[in-house]
């Protein structure tokens, strides 16, 4: 009998640890990749290098606290850049008229786009990727019919410049931006009745309807709140860079999504966090610094996203078929 | 007389596709005097016929209940490799292009198959790594054909008709023949319908939709080359946004997003109505960035009725007679 | 009515078959001859199922007994092996490919072919060949989405006879068709026998059995009752062996007496296709058993009620108001809360914790500060929860698919209960649960009618009925038939008219 209980102790002890190290793995990662790269190059480490990523992974971050919103939700906003393109256009536009007019403008146009998307995907429950691809393409053209295609010079006016570049303890404003973002959306997804609706949605939407769960409106609901914060991180884009184009916002769909499912928010919605978008975002931003410290030609860096991409959803599907056999 | 009349109209109801289009040319002959000459036809047969290449592979895949986002970046790489192989004679150049091209079609395969990985994630991915690979091959800059018999392929004709047509009407008709007469295109519905029914009925689900994979991104190079020949240059940014418009005009053309119903027939129809709509605009001299708009538009437009139709049908599918 | 031969064409031998808690089966044998249609009745529950499902191969090997095909042990790992010994089975879900012709499904996956060319005139012909030996009225070049439900089922028929089959088996196969074309299935049914093919047929309508089948089975709570010929006997007797059962002391032994006031009034509720001029009133603290045979349309009265699907017409009265119920929220609001049948997909969301699940229903009584959720609120509310309801859990963050059954479904009661509700509606509240959770969910359930709560439990235990409602309504055909009070009810009156015999 004390045999039998050895090893049943033993082959339990064995699965704690296991599933521990498994949900630790990408942390653990994230400290193997830390350590590689601080070795591999010399500029790594220095302070200077954090305040570029920092000022490169704002924009990204803020996005994806929205993007993994959604994908809680079992849905994909694919026409995120495409809003973030249009907010920044109509935001630059209305500069002239003054800057509260320029940024609520701008807003307004998020959430107008997130309800577009929430509206055919919530109430009409018509495919989500063909639907934001459909509107990625109608945003963007309204983004190039806004501002005849040409390349617009934002004028961020001191405050704004601000934003852009000045510094608050050392540290770039926008780095509490967006650390402020993680918090509040950390709050509200784990924090509000409205996130544990969000996450019920997105496990299990016929036991949530019978739970009272309206989740065509949460479904909806997630995509505007996607809309509103994508508004807010162009905010951020216009005052960074003094011209926008069209065209800069596209590289962003794809790694916002790379960011999110890295970090273990898994595309079957239901599961993840923002913790783990942090996270996420961390690794990524490491490895495009890391990339670009090592001097890996821009279009290769591409393909090693994609690469990247995928191997997360790998290791997703992986972990996920791991729980389920308990 | 009644009877023939509610024939006709059940014909017309039947057939809404076929005229549709041909109300279009009418409308199109109208609107612009020289519409009917060989010239400006072929010139929209510039858009038909790489969209319809590309078309056949999605249809059969979409049947199958998948779909490839990768179409665009396969059709740009396809383009790349080809024409950095061109100094190695015509002949491998071709060959290696199609096969560079069709690689990414066993890649996908294998990933949703074997991986069990979902296809949107699956071609989404290889769409980027696909892109940045041509990115990174040709420096970022298009590449200039230099072997001239090449072009004979997307400009030169066979009694008259362009070699395109030729091709398009092969591909059709192989992509019809398949979807009809063969074991390995009917059992593409049954997977499409009721992937269960189709397992218990022995159809080998894995490998069907392994090589639909493989089919779709063969007529994708095929579009490819037939892009780059035309222009006689390759660029790794060919074709951006290209899949959502292949999908969209099989969709429109019959077959649903949902899978189980579909066929090249009616994706002929669906490429060459949106071809036309794209010259209409192009006549009535809209604004490029309004075409976009009305592009996006009309996508929505299509996916959103198949997801009300489609939904409307299935769940009559479960209904009762009590 | 057929002759059928003495030749045993299958043999089931000493089948048994055990889930977690409860003995489907046990030692069920029968065997089958050729060109007869075998019935087999029972009670929902009884072990029909399981006893078709361990024929059609979906469990596979896990079983106990022996399987014989004239006179050889078969082996079967699945399905797959099911059919190719011949075995086919019809469920009442359409295994059809939609969008393709008749002529086509019936060659699913076995096209007449050369070089891969498909022979299309070929299979056009063998189809229709087929069809007309069965003398069924189709063409093999319909397409099967334009056919209606009971033609489908037709084309399944040939389907199964036309593949190398040795026995067709048919799961309920008139709940989904009309009475007219109950006759034809039947033609078909004789036409497929006597080419051979036998048939065994599962039911509940005893009525049917008479007109199709040469001998029955009945089966009760997982054991043979009797099995004879359709000729030497009659319905009542039928009726008698699936009931008459001692009815036990699961159910707890106080019995609460309704009040009088009319907590719920139902008028005439009507779903299409479902169900039909449902009248009947609800009492404070009252249980109200809903009873009849799957498929009568009870869920889905109270589906409706629920507000989770829609009524065509009819009215619904809750204290005397007139209310209109869109959707599972407005049903809350009104004080109505529902437990389903489905408790995986539709009760529990499985990649919560138990907290979690407990307090689904109640976010607003979580909230904290700043309207946040309060952990240490959501804790010791959830805390209380398991301890009022007795649930078995290791800790509140633990997985609740990790529950046994029993407990999971006390925690969607529990659940449903935090809404306060007026009205609970319950729907099949103790299937697959041990007899011992059984009993916990009995007293927890009366011990709610006593504190005021009206309850509608659909049940298909009669048992259950019997020991747990105050009155219950009997639903047949999407009718509601009768509304029996405490002293009428037996097994055998309330299973006569859920069956329709008089």
């Amino acid at each position: 009998m004390i045999e039998v209980s050895i090893k049943t102790t033993r082959i339990e002890l064995k699965k704690i640890f296991l599933r521990f190290f498994y949900n630790q793995a990408m942390i653990i990662f994230l400290i193997v990749l830390f350590t590689t790269l601080s070795i591999a190059s010399g500029s790594f480490l220095t302070i200077d290098n954090w305040l570029n990523i920092i000022r490169q992974t704002t924009v990204l971050g803020i996005m994806a606290c929205g993007m993994t919103v959604v994908i809680i939700g079992k849905g994909v906003d694919l026409s995120a850049a495409a809003i973030l393109a249009l907010c920044a256009v109509v935001n630059v536009m209305l500069q002239p008229y003054g800057y509260p007019v320029a940024i609520t403008a701008a807003i307004l146009t998020g959430i107008v786009c997130g309800l577009v998307n929430g509206f055919l995907i919530g109430k009409i429950k018509a495919n989500f990727i063909i639907v934001t691809l459909g509107t990625q393409i109608l945003f963007t053209a309204t983004a190039l019919i806004i501002s005849g295609g040409r390349n617009l010079s934002s004028r961020p006016e001191r405050i704004f410049s601000y934003v852009g570049a000045e510094n608050l303890l050392g540290l770039p404003l926008m780095f509490y931006i967006l650390a402020l973002s993680f918090i509040v959306f950390g709050i509200i997804l784990h924090k509000s009745a409205s996130g544990r609706r969000l996450f019920a949605t997105g496990l299990n939407d016929k036991a949530a309807l019978v739970a009272g769960i309206n989740s065509s409106n949460v479904i909806m609901g997630s995509y505007i709140v996607n809309g509103f914060i994508i508004a807010v991180s162009s905010i951020i884009l216009a005052s960074r860079l003094p011209r926008i184009r069209v065209g800069t916002a596209s590289e962003y769909l794809f790694d916002v999504i790379t960011v999110v499912v890295l970090g273990g928010t898994a595309l079957s919605g239901g599961v993840g966090g923002i913790y783990k978008t942090a996270i996420g975002l961390l690794i990524f931003a490491i490895i495009r610094n890391g990339m670009s410290l090592l001097a890996i030609p821009y279009e290769y860096q591409q393909a090693i996203k994609g690469a990247i991409l995928i191997l997360a959803v790998l290791y997703d599907e992986f972990n996920r078929r791991k729980r389920l056999l308990y | 007389m009644n009877k023939l009349w509610q024939k006709t109209i059940n014909f017309i109801i039947a057939q809404k596709l076929l005229f549709i289009i041909i109300l279009m040319i009418m409308v199109l002959s109208i609107a612009d005097r020289s519409f009917l000459t060989i010239r400006s036809i072929l010139s929209i047969f510039d858009h038909v016929i790489i969209n319809g290449v590309m078309a056949v592979g999605m249809t059969i895949l979409l049947i199958s209940g998948s779909f490839d986002l990768s179409v665009g970046g396969v059709m740009a790489f396809t383009g790349v490799v080809t024409f950095l192989l061109q100094p190695y004679g015509l002949f491998i150049s071709t060959l290696c292009g199609l096969l560079a091209g069709t690689f990414v079609g066993v890649l996908n395969g294998l990933l949703v198959v074997k991986g069990r990985i979902n296809a949107f994630i699956v071609t989404l991915g290889t769409m980027i790594i696909f892109r940045g690979l041509g990115l990174g091959l040709s420096d970022s800059t298009p590449i200039k054909g230099r072997i001239p018999s090449f072009q004979l392929l997307g400009r030169g004709s066979i009694l008259g008709i362009p070699n395109s047509v030729v091709i398009l009407i092969i591909i059709y008709v192989l992509g019809w023949y398949v979807l009809k007469y063969t074991k390995f295109g009917r059992d593409d519905y049954a997977i499409g319908g009721n992937v269960l029914s189709a397992r218990l009925a022995g159809i080998n689900i894995n490998l069907n939709t392994f090589f639909y994979f493989v089919f779709c991104s063969f007529t994708a190079a095929l579009a490819g080359l037939l892009y780059c020949s035309r222009v006689n240059t390759a660029s790794a940014i060919f074709g951006p946004g290209i899949e959502l418009y292949i999908i969209a005009a099989a969709v429109l053309g019959g077959t649903s997003l949902f899978g189980g119903k579909g066929g090249v027939i009616g994706t002929i129809q669906g490429v060459l109505i949106l071809g036309m709509l794209e010259r209409v605009m192009v006549i009535f001299n809209v604004n490029v960035n309004y075409q976009t708009l009305s592009r996006g538009l009309v996508i929505l437009a299509v996916v959103v009725t198949d997801a009300l139709v489609s939904r409307r049908e299935r769940i009559l599918l479960v209904r009762r007679e009590v | 009515m057929l002759m059928p031969n003495n030749k045993h064409l299958l043999k089931m031998i000493n089948i048994s078959k055990e889930f977690p808690g409860v003995k489907a089966l046990e030692d069920v044998s029968f065997w089958l001859r050729e060109r007869e249609v075998f019935a087999i009745v029972g009670e929902n529950g009884a072990g029909k199922s399981t006893l078709i499902k361990i024929l059609s191969g979906t469990y596979g090997n896990n079983f106990i007994g022996e399987i014989k095909i004239n006179g050889k042990k078969i082996n079967i790992t699945g399905p797959k092996d099911a059919i190719e010994l011949g075995i086919i089975t019809i469920y009442q879900e359409t295994s059809l490919i939609q969008d393709i012709t008749v002529a086509e499904n019936i060659f699913l996956g076995r096209q007449p072919s050369r070089f891969g060319r498909i022979l299309w005139q070929k299979m056009i012909d063998d189809a229709r060949a087929i069809l007309e030996k069965l003398s069924i009225d189709l063409f093999p070049d319909e397409i099967v989405s334009n056919l209606s439900a009971a033609q489908q089922q037709s084309v399944e028929i040939a389907k199964a006879f036309s593949i190398n089959s040795k026995i067709i088996v048919m799961d309920e196969p008139t709940s989904a068709i009309t009475e007219e074309n109950v006759e034809n299935l039947f033609r078909i049914i004789k036409e497929v026998v006597k080419k051979g093919t036998p048939v065994i047929y599962i039911s509940h309508r005893i009525k049917e059995i008479f007109e199709i089948a040469d001998r029955v089975m009945v089966l009760k709570d997982g054991k043979i009752v009797k099995n004879m010929k359709v000729s030497e006997t009659n319905e009542n007797e039928i009726v008698k062996y699936m009931v008459g059962r001692e009815i036990g002391d699961i159910f707890g032994e106080e019995s609460y007496e309704p009040k009088l006031n009319i907590v719920l009034e139902a008028r005439n509720l009507t779903r299409r296709g479902k169900f039909r001029d449902i009248s009947f009133d609800l009492r404070e603290g009252e249980i109200l058993g809903f009873s009849g045979l799957v498929g009568a349309g009870r869920s889905e009265v109270i589906r409706c009620i629920y507000g989770l699907d829609h009524l065509s017409s009819g009215e619904l009265y809750i204290e005397g108001q007139k209310v209109t119920i869109k959707n599972s929220s407005d049903a809350i609001s009104k004080g109505i809360t529902f437990v389903s049948e489905d408790r995986r997909s539709e009760s529990i969301i499985q990649g919560f914790s138990v907290m979690a699940n407990l307090t689904i229903l109640m976010l607003r009584k979580i909230l904290g500060k700043l309207g946040l959720i309060n952990t240490s609120k959501e804790k010791k509310l959830a805390g209380r929860y398991v301890e009022e309801f007795s649930i078995k859990t290791p800790s509140l963050e633990q997985l609740v698919i990790n529950l046994s059954g029993g407990n999971q479904q006390k925690v969607v009661l529990a659940k449903s209960l935090s809404t306060s509700p007026k009205i609970l509606l319950l729907d099949e509240p103790t299937k697959g649960i041990d007899v011992g959770a059984k009993k916990e969910i009995h007293t927890l359930i009366k011990r709610l009618a006593n504190q005021g709560i009206a309850i509608i439990m659909v049940s298909s235990e009669l048992p259950e009925i019997i020991g747990m409602c105050h009155r219950a309504v009997v639903m047949r055909e999407g009718r509601l038939v009768k509304i029996f009070n405490k002293e009428e009810m037996s097994e055998e009156s309330l299973l006569h008219v859920a069956v329709g015999v008089v």
